[in-house]
């Protein structure tokens, strides 16, 4: 055997690892071997340093306050989970008594408050969702939008609704036409005004590539023009509107917009859509030089009436 | 495992919290051990020992008998070690490490050491080599120091480490050797010259 296997047998014999057999082989070597003898005696040194200044054990104080803290750690874990399986428990009810229950808002763009991720995705309970096992292979459900509607702790009751939204991950491309039907649905559905601007600019970036754009899309766009609330979002379906071929349903939402828009930006650029689509060529139609009539006499904004009057002051010219 | 312990398993896999709690007051006092000798500080052993039980309460229905539980939760133990990162340790060890090592003449020899209990300055000596010690365990690696804490301070055979950091024993074996030679080159000055 090497004379470092027995170096290693030297620690194993001190750290009372070896075999009775592997002892005697040992011994036998140290009688003629004086390097080992040497070793054995250092290592005993240095095993009797490391012993002596082991750290104290711990006491029953020290045990004491970890365990202390420990169950009251507990306790506060596991009021969490009561909370987490009632709220659970009453959706599951939920869907079992409306088995044919629809999910409302088909699809998340994954963004906003989304309180159902981070309690079904905290993992301390590891309850999943509608698929009943670990994993969720179908993707995560999402419980958005829990509103509460009372709560009586005196008898322990809570009543609240809630949107259940299947979280469906998509990749594709944006000049795919299924994947535009959905991110135009998702405008159409999507809570969270962020996720529909960033919706309506991907939306918009594929048009203006697009010289025929998805009939789907365009009408999402339209209907997010007129019709949603967040001035951002109308903005933006405004601006990718204007990249599409001019048409009449385009200049009808231009009108629109003109007037019953209280947000002044977006009837400037309305107006500015009007004039740009009549320096390209298009003509002004009847319905339209109404509007701009009606423009010119009662629009808030100066910078309209001023555009109004010069767009109806050229087609008189003309 | 004794079949009161299975017993005792079962009913916490039930949700029986008593049972959960007596069965975890069986061991807790090594885990408390090993997470101070590994750590050496109160607070964060106390953080590593809450994490370690959470681990142990949440996942006790995973537990499938397949091995000792106390394996299982040494198991945890050093998992927890070896991945917890101290909030005040940064501060704890600053690199007393890089200082030169102390002047020829005040090195003094392990044997003056071991037969100087009487001496006036034992106590100051013995925490100098404690510090020392500390010091070199430090500059292990983990999983070195992890070896290194579980025989020396905490007794447990080879064999006993290697299923519970779940590796051969040989690797136990080479951690330990590895471990035995840094801190005897690190020691060196304490120890006898010849
Ligand atoms: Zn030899």
């Amino acid at each position: 055997m090497e004379h470092q296997s027995f170096k290693e047998l030297i620690q194993l014999a001190l750290l009372n690892e070896l075999s009775d057999d592997q002892m005697k082989e040992l011994h036998k070597h140290m009688i003629d071997c004086s390097r080992c003898q040497a070793e054995y005696d250092s290592l005993t040194q240095y095993f009797a340093v490391i012993d002596k200044n082991k750290p104290d054990s711990v006491d029953e104080q020290f045990l004491h306050d970890a365990r202390r803290q420990f169950r009251t750690k507990l306790d506060y874990e596991l009021s969490r989970q009561t909370v987490i399986e009632k709220i659970f428990h009453s959706i599951q009810k939920y869907f079992w008594l409306n088995k044919g229950a629809v999910f409302t808002g088909a699809f998340s763009l994954a963004a906003g408050l989304v309180i159902g991720y981070f309690v079904f995705s905290s993992g301390a309970t590891g309850m999943n969702f509608f698929t009943g096992e670990n994993g969720g292979r179908a993707g995560k459900q999402i419980i958005t939008n829990v509103r509460f509607l009372s709560s009586d702790a005196a008898s322990d009751e809570v009543n609240f609704v809630f949107d259940a939204v299947r979280q469906v991950k998509m990749k594709g491309k944006l000049s795919d036409p299924e994947i535009q039907k959905i991110l135009a649905d998702a405008l159409v559905n999507e809570k969270n005004p962020g996720a529909r601007i960033t919706t309506v600019s991907a939306l918009a970036n594929q048009v203006s590539e697009n010289k025929a754009p998805n009939p789907k899309v365009k009408d999402a766009l339209i209907s997010a023009l007129k019709y949603d609330n967040n001035p951002g979002v109308r903005r933006e379906a405004l601006k990718a509107l204007l990249e599409m071929p001019y048409d009449n349903r385009i200049n009808d939402c231009l009108l629109f917009v003109l007037q019953h828009d209280k947000n002044s930006g977006l009837r400037i650029a309305a107006i500015n859509g009007l004039t740009l689509a009549k320096m390209n060529g298009q003509a002004i139609n009847q319905e339209t030089l109404n509007v701009l009539n009606q423009k010119v006499k009662n629009d808030d904004n100066e910078y309209v009436r001023i555009r109004a009057a010069s767009l109806l002051k050229e087609e008189n010219i003309q | 495992m004794t079949k009161e312990e299975n017993n005792l398993i079962l009913a916490a896999q039930k949700g029986d919290r008593a049972a959960f709690e007596e069965l975890i007051y069986r061991y807790d006092k090594n885990v408390l051990g090993i997470a101070y000798s590994f750590i050496k500080n109160n607070e964060d052993a106390k953080d590593i020992y809450q994490e370690v039980f959470l681990r142990v309460f949440k996942g006790i229905n995973n537990f499938e008998f397949r091995s000792e539980f106390s394996t299982w939760l040494f198991r945890i133990t050093t998992n927890v070690c070896l991945t917890y990162r101290s909030q005040k340790k940064k501060f704890a060890y600053t690199s007393l490490d890089d200082e030169p090592d102390a002047d020829e003449s005040e090195q003094r020899s392990l044997s003056e050491l071991l037969s100087d209990g009487a001496a006036t300055d034992s106590k100051a000596l013995n925490s100098e080599v404690s510090a020392k010690i500390e010091n070199g365990i430090e500059k292990l690696s983990p999983q070195q120091k992890l070896v290194f804490t579980l025989k020396h301070y905490q007794g447990y055979k080879i064999k006993e480490i290697a299923s519970i950091m779940n590796c051969s024993e040989g690797t136990v074996k080479n951690y330990l050797f590895i471990a035995t030679q840094k801190m005897r080159d690190h020691l060196k000055v304490f120890m006898d010259m010849d």
